[in-house]
């Protein structure tokens, strides 16, 4: 629409009271016909240009609707790991809300066995699909760095977190400081077997932990700068206590720099509030306890930022002494796997609740003999008088089996992988050992002592 | 470990009786089977009362499998107890031997 006033008012007053009323233009009688056609026509030049103006901020909008759809799609498929279940004394949950304007937060994770997990969680500065697609290129870097030094060490030992994180750092500062971005990051090593978590902080938010003992939240945080800032950043890992009933609690900006209607920040103060009031809920639960504090703080509209939360809870007993413990001690000759079997069995048949049925007495049974075998004819080379010490704990949720020998260290790098075509009579007992139970470890004291440590998880009721 | 032969028409069938096939007990059952699977081109193993295998057992299983294919003959298994046909389904040995429910059922997939 588009309004000129025809007036026979001409004084100055009046035709800013008309113009300040709504009209787009005015006339003064008498007018002069030819006058009113020019600015019909200008008023319909306007109307043009208002109504290609109009579609052009549709398809704009049209685009930047797509280029998040896009953005969360990726982030969706490339950008968020699946937390990992097989974790034995603690529990990770995991939640992303992306915003409109998708951002680049990103997790992953690595279990490298049941009592240790790597949590990499990060935030690419910017958003929608570069950020989004950057986000990308890093969540893959910290696991090739892993990759990579793992297969370089040739050890057995697990590359430390500043080492991976150095080598992301290489990997990608340079492309990010020429593209003018860069990405806050917290690699953190949970091992719950040392009681501890190892994290390289390059400027994330800062990780919460509540611990149980004090029953306080603090604040866990390294002081190197986000990867992108500077070539000569070096990368260094700082260690925190962890204990059982700890909860951890990692974070995106999207979730302390919510905003509620009067602009105030969310912020970790109250944060930590809920991780401190909600501590023994289930991780998804504690999750959820968050999130709804954050939406009930600011309103579901304002979130302009991802929001994205990854919690770890440990459990209360894990520290606790095994529930039973029984041992036997045998030679090394071949005739011993039944006794040894049997000492296993009956431990486990013992027990309150065995918590493995016949199944799962029965793998457990056949890693045992396994290793046991593997012991005898590998570490000891066949000799019968040598010998191995059975050692079996029970645990509320796990039955551990460390078999103790003096022989040659045994290395399952070196094992080729079982042939299932039926060419090859042997080679089979690693690869049984390793699907029978839910982890293997292979591990040696101080005294030089080696020991294969088996364990299995009983189904808690 | 005991084997208990029977011999149905040109069928043998051998109970193997021991309650375990570990790296402890498959020298005696390779050498006690030897002279059976020998004499005979179709077999069937009934392992209804083998409690346990482990890798060797396995190994000693499949040796003695392609033994039998060699001479033109064939092993067929029945009666296996759960946890070790588990055992079998985990290293993909279910794919190499032909497995039945009973003796009978063996027997019977012999007959042309």
């Amino acid at each position: 629409m588009y309004l000129i006033l025809l007036t026979s008012k001409d004084q100055q007053e009046d035709i800013i009271a008309g113009l300040e009323a709504g009209a787009d233009d005015y006339l003064t009688k008498p007018f002069d016909p030819q006058e009113l056609e020019v600015r019909l026509r200008a008023g319909q030049r306007i109307l043009d240009l208002q109504a290609a103006l109009l579609t052009s901020l549709e398809k704009l909008a049209q685009a930047h609707q797509r280029e998040a759809e896009i953005g969360a799609k990726i982030q969706q498929t490339l950008l968020l790991g699946k937390p990992p279940s097989g974790l034995v004394g603690a529990r990770v949950a995991a939640l992303t809300i992306p915003s409109q304007a998708v951002d680049g937060d990103f997790y992953d994770f690595f279990l490298h066995n049941c009592r240790c997990l790597d949590i990499v969680v990060g935030d690419v500065m910017g958003k929608g699909v570069p950020a989004a697609l950057l986000g990308a290129a890093i969540k893959s870097s910290p696991l090739r760095a892993l990759s990579c030094l793992l297969a370089s060490s040739g050890q057995d030992a697990l590359p430390a977190p500043e080492e991976i994180v150095g080598l992301v750092h290489s990997d990608v500062t340079q492309q990010f400081i020429s593209l003018g971005v860069f990405a806050t990051l917290c690699y953190a090593r949970l091992d719950l077997d040392h009681g501890q978590i190892t994290l390289v902080d390059c400027g994330h938010t800062k990780t919460v932990h509540f611990r149980h003992r004090t029953h306080t939240c603090e604040l866990l945080q390294g002081d190197n700068m986000p990867l992108g800032f500077s070539e000569q950043e070096l990368y260094r890992q700082v260690v925190f206590p962890l204990a059982a009933g700890d909860v951890v609690v990692f974070y995106s900006d999207g979730v302390t720099e919510a905003r509620n209607a009067a602009g105030e920040f969310f912020g970790v103060n109250r944060l930590m509030e809920v991780i401190h009031a909600q501590h023994s809920l289930e991780p998804e639960q504690l999750l959820d306890a968050i999130r709804r504090a954050v939406i009930a703080f600011a309103g579901v509209e304002t979130r302009a930022d991802d929001f994205t939360c990854v919690v770890v809870t440990l459990a209360e007993t894990r520290w606790a002494p095994s529930l039973a413990q029984a041992q036997c001690e045998v030679t090394s000759a071949i005739t011993e796997l039944a006794p040894i079997r049997a000492f296993v069995r009956a431990f486990c048949l013992e027990l309150p609740g065995c918590g493995l049925d016949e199944e799962g007495l029965y793998q457990l049974e056949l890693a045992v003999t396994e290793a046991a075998s593997n012991i005898m004819r590998h570490a000891y080379h066949g000799r019968t008088d040598q010998h191995i010490q059975v050692v079996a704990d029970a645990f509320a949720d796990r039955i551990v089996v460390r078999l103790w020998h003096r022989g040659t260290a045994f290395d399952p790098k070196t094992v080729k992988p079982p042939v299932f075509d039926g060419s090859r009579e042997g080679g089979f007992g690693v690869y049984i050992m390793t699907h029978c139970v839910d982890e293997v470890r292979y591990l040696q004291d101080e005294a030089g002592e080696q020991c294969i440590c088996l364990v299995k998880k009983r189904k808690t009721r | 470990m005991e084997l208990m032969c029977e011999h149905i028409g040109e069928v043998t069938v051998v109970v193997l009786a021991g309650a375990q096939l570990d790296a402890s007990t498959t020298a005696e059952f390779k050498s006690d089977i030897a002279p059976v699977l020998e004499a005979h081109a179709q077999v069937v193993f009934d392992l209804s009362q083998l409690a346990f295998v482990d890798s060797s057992g396995l190994g000693a299983l499949l040796s003695c499998l392609r033994h039998v294919h060699a001479k033109g003959g064939d092993l067929k298994l029945c009666s296996i107890l759960p946890p070790v046909r588990a055992l079998f389904e985990l290293v993909r040995l279910h794919r190499l031997f032909h497995i039945f429910d009973t003796p009978e059922a063996a027997i019977r997939a012999f007959q042309p």
